[in-house]
């Protein structure tokens, strides 16, 4: 008997076949299943190319057994900032891929995909000053001089000596 | 073009006179510019870099500025409900910095009639001093602790031969709710430059902790810190509620009367305004308890004085 499948179409015109269990780790998808019923035709994921798409699976391949998320979203999982071993590897992606993984995840609504990706940045965030930030991620400056230097009158107290 | 930015340019390229510099238009991440987004990331973050980020981008300034998650995360705004007889989580930069830093400290340019004893160590620089002071600050704002609860503990030391004059255990902080430009918007709650305030009028001096004043100068004081048993239920007290009063010694050994902090409470209950115009017109609501446990009854009656708290099922 073989295993229920999906086929997903990239932006990029490429068709990858997945396990359903794995493709509904996914709500979005999930949701059309049960919206549409079973298709044999490929499923286009309009703003996800094959690269980044073949990331997500991986992701969703691995946990594919992981208990579903709790809805619950406030402050307490704000306390937890680790990530696990194998979840800290698999972002190890350059910049581009990482922001591409948490938007595809955002679209696809891959809870713990986008909490671990909203993490990774964040860990990459901390401790770092506004100008480190911005050199981080190659923001530029949009505040005029006079925004800026009010802004850092409120919180110049908190910022290091 | 930023400072930074000119000082990556090596030195013979502003050699040459002629040169422009060239600016890549330089996209903005999408993931920073999706509110929902940026929101989950900055929720992961410290409480000093959250704070400190709103200088990174306008969209960034405008998200944190804006949103009730991290304004609570930021202890600008308050937790919905405040829970009287369980723990707050206390504000980290104020623990770990605002006390030690400023608070706690002698200044250059202004007395604090009850910290300007020479163990009061001075504060570290006029530069700091002037980054506390200004009027933008935006520590003054921060909560001490979440949720609030607005209610302080006034402690004594059992061996104090002055409890019997101690009429009151606890506080509630409270804004003068008559006061017809009171805006709708603002909550009740006690904020850091109320703290502040009540260091500057002389009314209260820094205890050897966060949250812990007394009401009295520092020379007096010295011996009524270390009784182990006084640490303990001051420790309780700093867990249950925004700040703790140690008020073991005397009320008659201030100089100035209009240093006394019982003479503060008395004149704000009748609601006249502090004397140093700050965020609010406190009103202070007190609480006569003659027993000295916290049991559940304690407080379910402060929670009745103060309605936006809920008292902990347990």
């Amino acid at each position: 008997m073989s295993v229920p499948t999906l086929t997903f179409q990239s932006n990029d015109g490429v068709e990858i076949t997945v396990a359903r269990d794995v493709a509904e780790r996914s709500v979005l998808i999930k949701n059309m299943l049960g919206d549409l019923g079973d298709t044999d035709e490929a499923i286009p994921i309009p703003n996800v190319n094959e690269a980044v798409l073949r990331k997500v699976i991986e992701w969703c391949e691995h946990h594919k057994g992981d208990p579903p998320n709790t809805g619950d979203d406030d402050d307490s999982r704000r306390k937890t900032t680790d990530i696990d071993e194998w979840d800290q590897k698999f972002m190890q992606v350059d910049q581009e891929m990482l922001f591409e993984i948490i938007l595809a995840a955002n679209y696809l609504d891959i809870k713990g995909l986008l909490d671990v990706g909203c993490k990774t940045v964040a860990n990459m965030i901390k401790g770092k000053s506004p100008e480190e930030i911005r050199k981080t991620f190659n923001i530029q400056n949009d505040f005029t001089p006079e925004e800026e230097d009010q802004i850092r009158r409120e919180n110049e107290w908190a910022e290091d000596r | 073009m930023t400072d930074s930015d000119e000082l990556n340019l090596t030195s013979s390229e502003t050699n040459l006179s002629t040169v422009v510099p060239i600016t890549e238009p330089v996209e903005y991440p999408r993931v920073f510019g999706i509110n929902e987004l940026l929101e989950e990331i900055l929720m992961q973050l410290d409480t000093r870099t959250l704070l400190l980020a709103s200088r990174v981008h306008p969209f960034w300034f405008n998200l944190i500025k804006n949103s009730k998650k991290i304004l609570r995360a930021l202890f600008f705004l308050p937790h919905e409900k405040a829970i009287v007889g369980q723990p707050g989580i206390k504000n980290p930069l104020l623990v770990k910095k605002i006390w030690d830093e400023f608070l706690a400290r002698r200044l250059h340019t202004r007395q604090r009639p009850k910290n300007e004893d020479a163990s009061v160590p001075i504060i570290a620089s006029r530069e700091r001093e002037e980054a506390y002071s200004r009027p933008e600050a935006s520590w003054r704002l921060m909560l001490l602790q979440q949720p609030p609860t607005s209610i302080f503990r006034i402690f004594v030391s059992r061996s104090s031969r002055d409890r019997m004059r101690l009429d009151y255990t606890h506080g509630v902080w409270k804004f003068d709710d008559s006061n017809d430009d009171a805006d709708d918007e603002r909550d009740h709650h006690v904020r850091l430059g109320d703290l502040e305030a009540l260091l500057d009028q002389g009314c209260l001096a820094t205890g050897s902790s966060p949250l812990l004043f007394w009401t009295t100068c520092n020379t007096d004081k010295w011996d009524y810190e270390s009784p182990r048993e006084s640490r303990v239920e001051v420790r309780k007290y700093l867990a249950l509620y925004d700040f703790v009063v140690h008020a073991s010694w005397g009320h008659s050994r201030d100089v100035q009367p209009r240093w006394n902090f019982w003479n503060w409470l008395d004149r704000n209950k009748i609601g006249v305004r502090c004397a140093r115009d700050i965020s609010n017109h406190a009103s202070i609501q007190l609480k006569y308890e003659a027993q000295r446990e916290e049991t559940e009854d304690v407080h379910r009656e402060l929670a009745r004085l103060f309605p936006s708290c809920v008292v902990a099922s347990e």
